[in-house]
């Protein structure tokens, strides 16, 4: 149990050497990562050229498969954004201490998550040349995209979202990027003077930094949820049965905080591995995460469970068969599996022992999203198979394009958030400063409010770069 | 601009039939009495409407575009004529043949969720597709519940070898590869119908039977009537009436009557009316 | 096929000449007056259009403006009168001739698709002489002298096949064949029924007598395909419709496998292929016990039917006693009926005798003179429509193969593609020294010929022809260019125009007209007076024969007077059937070749919208496949898409399988159409030809190609692959393709409460 949770008597300045190093020299898994994942977009960016210049067909959709994987990957990725959220802003705001030293690398998985899903409506798309028709732009002969359309609230939603939580990361990050600036030399010097707008760490710089970061989590929040209601309403507003479910958007958000939580530990596992952050990256924050990823987990299955009753009690001819031919038809497969991995295997995190290892939190993260990949992919596919026209019913699996373009995103998604680390301190150095200057003084006592910290540390007055 | 003139004309916009006061309402009424599932209006539509072959490759992975199609089902739906064929192991009392397009619904679940109004509703009743908006986005295609709509996966008119590409019909656009087409009631025949009428100095009606669809043309058994419903006299708006069936009801109330609508339950308001299918149980 | 632009220019004018003086001002159908030809300057090796119509047309030319002509549908030889939409000079689309009698200004999918034969990029554009082994492509001079010297001199060995023809096409045929001495005309068209035309001829003395549907209560079709293949489906799908009104006629439709018209049937009977005569032979002897219909045959026949064992007739035919006795019951409670007699009964050795037998109900019915009507003698018999058979097929294959023949001359039909194996066509027209194919494609014939003149397609040619079945009799269908030829002046010729040319040489009366097109339009000025109310002038200041040609050609087609049909003398003929074959071990399966609209017998598998039109039943696109009853499939362990060897003692060949309730279970059926091994890009390897493994059987009394009579094995080779190609997609559910699972998409309602509805309504 000694790395149970972060010692108390670390260092301040170990903190900075820590963390500055990961800047600097990560272990060699670093480069084969940052390498197959660059491979795999490469093979992705080929891929949508070749799609691009024959044609969508080539993909394997058709009619009824109007939508298939590209939309269940713009969802998977739009959820997996919540959890820089969720552990950002709303932890923040519930003043759960033990978020600080992950807090970084949430929101930047927020962020390049966002980035991710923002590819896919542009790959999915006939022509995507006319993409910008969608904005509401002014036009001199006053034509308007449709307000009506949940296509459109998205992209509304997805701009706002990722504006603010790239804000949010970026305005998070200036105390630390200050701290950089100080260490740094070449390019980098240049680069964190620029970003870290001139902090000083001042007092009052302090108190509005403050103020910006909890009004933008205050923000974040609420967005957050309607982002995730609004990618529901794709679907629950379209009359397809399957799709035409009233719960969707609760459904859609728990299920965002779900695998977005599941992406935190298989991030976690592996940042800590590649850069040595064993010090920070405690066994005790792992217990709390998979604690909380534990309870979306039940969250998510009480509204799959009530969706499914709500379909089985409607007594609708059409979400009647849709029902039983997910369960039994030919996507069977990929519901028994999706509710396997999502349902069954979470309850592995109710054992401390599983809690507490951290190659067995990371297999079982990965089943979660492997799990909550599938259940995007039900989503869409099944009830298209068995739409109303049976005469149009049929089966399509994604092709070789489709699934080359699913492994690039996730190529791409870790290749950013690599190349993030590398650059920028994925771990607050600050918070965590913060944190244990906090537990030194109070020994195991319940973290005070902030208010009381910040008087305390105008009254020191000694700033903490 | 726009902006202030829809404040100004708001409780227009907000009428619960927009387009009461529009003279012609188009709309189809199919027997299948009559129809026998030969296909020759299949054929037809796909010359009227510059509709492309593409292959047996093609065809095999979902991507043929005949924007009518005829459906064949060999099983009775439940609770219909009892035709005594249980005991059969031949489907004795023949196939069932409906003949499907766009249904140009009132209600079309299509049109609110195009992200570009890139579908809408014509004052005439159509539902129209302006293939030079669409940006292909599919959600149109995946919340029809006819699934008739037709996605150019491919760039399909590329392909045409000379001199094939002459019998392409000038009248209408041939789509290009990222756009969703669909049956259109042949509105360029319609269109043309309109401006010859109009010619004659008679606006917004058009005579019964002065227009006619190319599949309801080439129908060797007049299967397919087409005119407008808002005409009392024309064919189209007396077989509704006399099948009892009204466009804007999601359940029509004529159980003794033929008349009916696909899927009219869904409350999207079809345009097409079908008539049953008629079997001799004594034969 | 590289034409400078100032040949074109050329050509265009002379073509516009041409129309001024002729046909297009009297075409005219929307429009009143003008002649609107344009102007196809195309380049054809770059592909690049010249858009000059638009840019400056000529006087007559209003952009946008279309014109309709008529003329007539060569896809079939119903002929059906059509009118073709024409903007900026181009052919566009094809629709039914509102005045016809034939299709009532309807079209099936074959005459739709008739733009693609005309556009077709496979057509020959460029006369071919064989060097070397190899076709060249030639200029016409070249060509020309090789046909003058080989046809421009009498010769009795030369033998001359075409498809089914009328009209002047075949008086001109026969002009030059009787100039050049020769006996040995042959026509062939795999579809027209011939076994059924000697039965009519026989019992009704007409081969094709007036069908009237309307009329009848009950149509009992035993295999007739009328609203798909049979004769003349437009016009029979017209009063088909009629048929149904209310009250609402019955259609019963017996036969092995499930055609078009069967799956319209109110009851659908399968039955033991070649059993079809016993059952109406069953049924004639049930009703022979009532006197009223015993009276209407000859006493000896009505007691030639009184040892019918119908215990016997049920187990052979695998229709049950109560439905024989069902059918009877039918038959005399819905009077006036119909029987028919179609291809799938009259294929076999028995046909002829299956045929007399079928229409011997019609007899003892009663329905001669009241839905079977009298046609009268023809006024121009040359000009009556021939349609041939297999025996003429075989007759000139026969004569090739002994050295009967040394000249061999093809138009308009395919012996090559559609020759069964056994007859070993390829071999005999190998004989033959001189081998010259009249053809629009590279089919298989064409590609095995020494010399290959590309003609017109009927779009761009003058013709006349009468329907294979008129619906009034003299009914002359009149065939115009609607166009300038789709490859210009000089690439293509019209076969009259060839033909009038060959003629002229061995008889210098047919010198006096310089062109096919005079030589019609002279025709028809001649037969004015034998005309039912010729068109007169109709603007003031042309001429009366001006004013006749404009009419005649805006209308589409003449009706000649004829005298009053006398009626039928009908005579019954006793049937002679042969006792059930008995089961084949070794090849236990009947084979049921079927032809459907669309491919028909497949000459339509180059038109790209044909081949991408699903089969009516099956439902399958570009491709061939072995329909096989659920119950067999089972027993057999095969599922939708296995591929099966289906055998028979002459071949064997491969196809998917398509699971299909509708065809009965000792039968296996493949379609008609495919399995060309030239004809194009779309048609070259595509699926199979069920024709090429039929096995020597030909009908005892015509010498027909008992079509219907091969047995064959089936075996499986290989597991389901990729799957049959089917319209939406070869990912279906299994289930989907067949079951509206619930969904109200069909409703079905029974014919009494649709008669009273009507009656109300």
């Amino acid at each position: 149990m000694s790395d149970y949770s972060m010692k108390n008597d670390i260092e301040w300045a170990k903190i900075n050497e820590d963390v500055l190093a990961s800047l600097e020299s990560p272990r060699k898994a670093f480069w084969v990562v940052l390498g197959v994942c660059f491979a795999l977009v490469l093979a992705g960016a080929a891929a949508e050229i070749y799609q691009y210049n024959n044609g969508l067909g080539v993909a394997l959709m058709n009619n009824p498969h109007y939508w298939q994987t590209y939309i269940s990957n713009f969802v998977f990725w739009i959820g997996m954004s919540h959890s820089g959220t969720l552990l950002s802003a709303i932890l923040l705001l519930t003043h759960a201490d033990w978020r600080k030293p992950i807090y970084r690398f949430a929101e930047a998985m927020t962020f390049f998550s966002i980035l991710t899903a923002a590819i896919f409506p542009i790959i999915h798309i006939g022509r995507v040349w006319d993409m910008y028709w969608i904005l509401p732009y002014p036009d001199q002969r006053a034509i308007w995209p449709n307000f009506r359309s949940p296509l459109l609230w998205d992209a509304f939603a997805i701009t706002t979202y990722a504006t603010s939580s790239a804000l949010f990361l970026y305005i998070g990050m200036i105390p630390d990027l200050a701290i950089c600036r100080d260490k740094a030399k070449g390019w980098r010097k240049k680069l964190y003077t620029t970003l870290s707008l001139g902090w000083m760490g001042r007092a009052t710089e302090w108190i509005a930094f403050r103020r910006t970061y909890v009004l933008l989590a205050c923000f974040l929040v609420p967005l957050a949820v309607s982002v995730h209601s609004i990618v529901a309403s794709d679907f629950a507003m379209s009359i397809m049965p399957g799709w035409h479910v009233t719960s969707f958007p609760p459904y859609f958000v728990a299920g965002a905080l779900y695998s977005g939580c599941a992406a935190i530990i298989t991030l976690f596992v592996l940042l800590r591995y590649v850069f040595k952050f064993e010090a920070y990256m405690t066994t005790e924050i792992m217990d709390k995460t998979a604690r909380l990823t534990f309870a979306i987990a039940m969250a998510w299955n009480f509204l799959n469970l009530s969706e499914y009753a709500s379909i089985w009690y409607s007594h609708d001819m059409f979400e009647h068969e849709m029902l039983i031919d997910k369960f039994t038809g030919p996507y069977a497969g990929v519901v028994w599996s999706m509710l396997f991995c999502a349902t069954v295997v979470p309850f592995a995190m109710a054992f401390k022992k599983v809690r507490h290892n951290m190659w067995a939190m990371f297999w079982v993260s990965l089943f979660i999203q492997l799990g909550m990949w599938l259940e995007r992919f039900q989503i869409v596919s099944p009830p298209l198979a068995s739409n109303h026209e049976p005469w149009t019913q049929s089966v399509v699996w994604p092709g070789l394009i489709q699934l080359t373009i699913t492994a690039a995103s996730f190529g791409w998604f870790t290749m950013l958030f690599l190349i993030f680390c590398k650059v920028f301190p994925s771990v607050s150095m600050y918070e965590v400063k913060e944190m244990v200057y906090h537990r030194n003084k109070h020994g195991q006592k319940k973290l005070q409010n902030i208010d009381k910290i910040k008087d305390d540390m105008i009254k020191t007055e000694e700033g903490l770069s | 601009m726009s902006l202030s003139r829809m404040l100004e004309n708001w409780s227009d916009l907000n009428k619960q039939d927009y387009y009461e006061d529009e003279p012609i309402m188009w709309g189809m009424s199919i027997d299948l009495n009559k129809c026998t599932g030969c296909g020759s209006c299949v054929t037809a539509c796909y010359a009227e409407n510059n509709i492309p072959t593409v292959g047996k490759e093609k065809c095999g992975s979902g991507h043929s575009m005949h924007w009518l199609r005829i459906e064949r089902y060999w099983d009775e739906p439940e609770g219909e004529a009892d035709l005594d064929i249980k005991e059969s192991e031949y489907p004795e009392r023949g196939a069932h043949f409906a003949p499907m397009m766009c249904q140009q619904c009132n209600h079309a679940p299509c049109e609110p969720v195009c992200p570009v109004a890139a579908t809408y509703h014509t004052p005439d009743g159509l539902n129209a597709q302006v293939y030079n908006r669409c940006i292909g986005s599919r959600y149109c295609g995946t919340n029809c519940p006819y699934k008739v709509r037709y996605f150019n996966f491919f760039d399909f008119q590329e392909d045409i070898p000379h001199p094939l590409e002459m019998l392409l019909n000038p009248d209408l656009t041939v789509r290009s590869k990222g756009v969703m087409e669909k049956c259109t009631f042949c509105v360029q025949r319609l269109r043309s119908a309109k401006d010859a009428a109009a010619d004659e100095g008679v606006r917004g009606h058009v005579a019964d039977g002065a227009v006619q669809t190319a599949c309801q043309q080439s129908c060797p058994t007049e299967a397919i009537v087409f005119g407008n419903l808002k005409d009392d006299k024309s064919k189209v708006s007396e077989s509704w009436q006399s099948h009892n069936v009204e466009l804007d009801r999601h359940e029509q109330f004529n159980e003794d009557e033929r008349g009916y609508r696909i899927f009219e339950e869904l409350n999207v308001e079809p345009s097409v009316m079908y008539l049953d299918r008629v079997r001799n149980t004594e034969a | 096929m590289s034409q400078n632009n100032s040949n074109n220019e050329w050509s265009r004018r002379a073509f516009i000449k041409a129309m001024g003086l002729t046909g297009a001002g009297g075409a005219l159908v929307l429009s009143g007056c003008g002649d609107t030809d344009i102007i196809n300057a195309v380049d054809i090796e770059v592909r690049k259009e010249l858009v000059l119509p638009s840019v400056d047309p000529a006087d007559f030319v209003r952009p946008g403006l279309e014109v309709y002509y008529a003329s007539t549908c060569r896809q079939c030889p119903a002929n059906c009168d059509i009118h073709v939409r024409t903007r900026e000079g181009r052919a566009l689309k094809i629709e039914g001739n509102p005045t016809s009698s034939i299709n009532s200004g309807r079209l099936c999918a074959m005459g739709q698709a008739g733009l693609q034969a005309h556009y077709n990029p496979d057509r020959i554009t460029k006369p071919m002489i064989r060097k070397g082994g190899k076709l060249v492509e030639v200029t016409w001079a070249e060509a020309e002298t090789m046909l003058k010297k080989h046809l421009g001199k009498k010769n009795s060995k030369l033998a001359w096949l075409t498809g089914a023809t009328s009209g002047h096409q075949a008086v001109i045929t026969k002009a030059y064949l009787d100039a050049a001495g020769s006996k040995n005309q042959f026509v062939f068209d795999t579809l027209p029924p011939a076994v059924g035309f000697a039965a009519n001829e026989k019992m009704f003395g007409h081969a094709v007598p007036k069908l009237d549907f309307e009329k009848a209560k009950l149509i009992v079709s035993f295999g007739a395909d009328f609203l798909g293949t049979w004769m003349s489906p437009v016009h029979f799908g017209t009063q088909y419709g009629k048929f149904r009104n209310a009250p609402r006629g019955t259609l019963v439709q017996i036969e092995p496998k499930m055609t078009l018209t069967g799956s319209n049937a109110d009851r659908w009977i399968a039955i033991r292929p070649g059993t079809e005569g016993h059952l109406a032979l069953a049924l004639a002897s049930l009703l022979a016990t009532d006197s009223k219909y015993a009276g209407n045959i000859s006493a000896d026949v009505a007691a030639s039917l009184k040892d019918v064992d119908i215990d016997g007739v049920s187990k052979a035919t695998d229709v049950s006693i109560e439905r024989i006795h069902k059918l009877r019951d039918m038959l005399v409670s819905h009077s006036p009926s119909l029987i028919l007699s179609g291809n799938s009964a009259e294929g076999f050795e028995h046909g002829s005798q299956a045929a007399n037998a079928i229409l011997l109900l019609n007899m003892m019915l009663g329905n001669v003179g009241e839905t079977i009507l009298p046609r009268s003698k023809p006024a121009f018999p040359d000009l009556q429509p021939q349609l041939g058979g297999w025996a003429e097929m075989k007759a000139f294959i026969d004569g090739l193969a002994d050295g009967s023949f040394d000249t061999a001359v093809v138009y308009g039909s395919n012996p090559l593609y559609q020759a069964p194996n056994f007859m070993e066509a390829e071999k005999a027209f190998a004989k033959a020294k001189v081998r010259i194919a009249f053809s629009m494609y590279p089919d298989e014939t064409t590609m095995a010929s020494d010399l290959v003149l590309p003609v017109h397609s009927y779009l761009e040619e003058w013709n006349t022809s009468m329907p294979a079945y008129p619906v009034e009799d003299g009914h002359l269908s009149i065939q115009q260019p609607v166009m300038h030829p789709v490859f210009g002046e000089g690439s293509t010729y019209g076969y009259g125009n060839i033909m009038l040319g060959l003629v002229s040489e061995l008889d210098a009366t047919f010198k006096n007209w310089e062109s096919y097109e005079a030589y019609v339009l002279d025709a028809l000025a001649t037969m004015k007076p034998a005309l039912l109310n010729p068109p007169k002038e109709t603007v003031t200041g042309q001429t009366p024969e001006e004013g006749f040609q404009q009419g005649i050609l805006a209308a589409g087609f003449v009706t000649i007077k004829e005298a009053k049909a006398s009626a039928i003398a009908a005579k019954a003929v006793a049937v002679d059937l042969p006792k059930a074959a008995k089961e084949d071990a070794k090849y236990a399966y009947h084979l049921v070749p079927s032809a459907r609209m669309g491919l028909y017998d497949g000459r339509h598998a180059n038109l790209p919208w044909l081949q991408e039109l699903p089969d009516q039943l099956a439902s399958v696109v570009w491709d061939s496949w072995v329909e096989i009853h659920p119950k067999t499939a089972t027993k057999l362990g095969l599922i939708i898409g296995d591929v099966v060897s289906i055998t028979s003692a002459a071949g064997s060949l491969n196809a998917k399988v398509v699971v299909f309730p509708g065809i009965h279970e000792g039968s296996v059926s493949i379609p008609l159409g495919q399995g060309h091994t030239e004809y194009g890009r779309y048609a070259k390897g595509v699926g199979v030809n069920p024709f090429k493994i039929l096995t020597p059987q030909f009908d005892k009394d015509t010498g027909e190609l008992a079509t219907h009579a091969t047995k064959v094995s089936v075996v499986k080779v290989a597991n389901r692959g990729k799957l049959v190609t089917r319209a939406h997609g070869d990912l279906v559910l299994e289930s989907a393709a067949t079951s509206q699972k619930g969904r109200e998409i069909v409703r079905t309602v029974s014919s009494e409460e649709f008669d009273r509805n009507e009656k109300e309504g």
